[in-house]
């Protein structure tokens, strides 16, 4: 069953995310951390809120990334984030759920509200990544260059035990 | 003296590649001007002759560690010993090495004293000397990958400089003293190359050594030129010695007095 909105707090995305224990996940449950369903509604509230952050964040990110050459890539953000998004969403919120035979009272379905409103593009400058040209990507990376190692002639003059003698024929 | 400071022009102007002036130590004290100088004389004549490194053999340390420091600021070339260090943190009193760097080759000098004076020197400075050779494999390793060719200035004597060449790799070559030999030809022990020359200043020690591209010995030929006078003084050298000799006139034996008989005796 979904639940629109976030508990409590204004409303920002719809997560259709169903409240139901999820059997084998091992996801800890919240309900002995939560003694007061207040506390229990605020941190379900807080783990929905950073699941759609998430997604909003990777669709932010993918719309930067159209502009770029890359936009292809980041596109499919979008699509991907998204499923993530729901999936970590459903995750999270059945680890808050409470266990069967604990003390809290099942979560309440709240009434729809305000569905998540299209944000508003943000011009970003043309230029801010360019895509590589054919040429720049066809130039090839100048080689470091490392001097050649040449042969080595050494002479090493040596004196030893010279005892302070400053004229040993005098 | 002068007469070393003309071969090793000679040398320096006629040899090929690149030429290192090294001293394997007990350079400093023994004549009597270098005596009452406390070395100043010899670091002064080094100085000129332009030696690179000098390792400190154990008479050199005998007019003390503030002498050897004295010295150490007079000199234009490093003193060195790696396992001469203070007692209770092991802090090394001169340099261990120096790496030189030649025509876009680099060398590293490692200095080792001969360890006999241990106990006058925890005695006297609050210095000790470690065993040389673990003390040269803990530095070789360290410079074997920063250097082409790594020398080791050893004042050890030529069996304990067999000795550390067969327990330590990677040693090029051992500029050896101490044991005061005119040595033919190299001794060699792996790959490592092992000379000394003479003592009292009357031979120098020529060895020559070329390694291919990849640092690995192609040929070598050792040399004891003998400092006879064929080779002449040079000139700024005999000043120099003249100089200190005026400073520290030797002295000269009080005629015996004679018994001469009394008049009316």
């Amino acid at each position: 069953m979904p639940i629109h909105g976030a508990l409590g707090g204004p409303p920002e995305v719809t997560v259709a995310v169903a409240v139901t224990q999820w059997p084998g996940i091992g996801f800890p449950k919240r309900t002995s951390r939560f003694g007061h369903w207040g506390e229990w509604q605020y941190s379900l509230q807080a783990n929905a809120r950073s699941v759609v952050r998430l997604a909003t964040t990777c669709q932010e990110t993918a719309m930067l990334g159209f502009r770029c050459s890359f936009g292809r890539i980041m596109g499919r953000c979008t699509y991907t984030s998204g499923l993530i998004g729901l999936l970590l969403g459903g995750l999270v919120l059945s680890g808050c759920a409470p266990t069967p035979g604990s003390t809290l009272p099942p979560a309440t379905i709240i009434a729809p509200g305000p569905t998540l409103q299209p944000r508003p593009t943000e011009a970003y400058p043309a230029t801010a990544l360019a895509a590589p040209t054919a040429a720049h990507a066809e130039t090839p990376r100048p080689e470091p260059t490392v001097p050649p190692r040449h042969g080595i002639e050494l002479t090493v003059l040596h004196t030893n035990d010279v005892m302070g003698e400053i004229d040993p024929c005098g | 003296m002068a007469r070393r400071a003309t071969a090793i022009k000679q040398e320096r102007v006629q040899g090929e590649g690149i030429v290192l002036l090294l001293d394997a130590g007990n350079a400093l004290l023994g004549q009597w001007v270098s005596l009452r100088s406390t070395g100043g004389v010899m670091v002064e004549a080094m100085n000129a002759m332009g030696y690179d490194a000098l390792a400190l053999g154990e008479y050199d340390l005998a007019a003390g560690l503030e002498v050897i420091k004295q010295r150490e600021k007079e000199a234009s070339f490093p003193f060195l010993s790696a396992n001469l260090v203070t007692v209770g943190d092991d802090q090394p009193i001169v340099r261990p090495y120096v790496i030189l760097e030649r025509d876009g080759a680099s060398f590293g000098i490692l200095g080792l004293t001969e360890p006999g004076t241990r106990e006058v020197l925890e005695k006297l400075d609050r210095a000790t000397l470690l065993d040389p050779v673990e003390v040269a494999r803990q530095y070789v390793s360290e410079l074997r990958g920063k250097v082409d060719v790594l020398i080791v200035l050893s004042n050890l004597g030529l069996e304990e400089d067999k000795a550390l060449a067969a327990a330590v790799a990677g040693i090029d070559i051992i500029i050896g003293g101490n044991s005061r030999r005119l040595m033919k030809e190299p001794e060699r022990v792996g790959n490592t190359l092992i000379v000394q020359q003479g003592y009292n200043g009357e031979w120098l020690g020529r060895l020559q050594v070329t390694y291919d591209a990849d640092r690995q010995p192609v040929s070598f030929a050792a040399e004891a030129v003998a400092l006879t006078d064929s080779f002449g003084d040079d000139q700024e050298m005999s000043a120099l010695v003249k100089k200190w000799a005026a400073l520290y006139p030797t002295p000269t034996r009080r005629p015996t007095p004679t018994l001469t008989p009394q008049p009316g005796s």
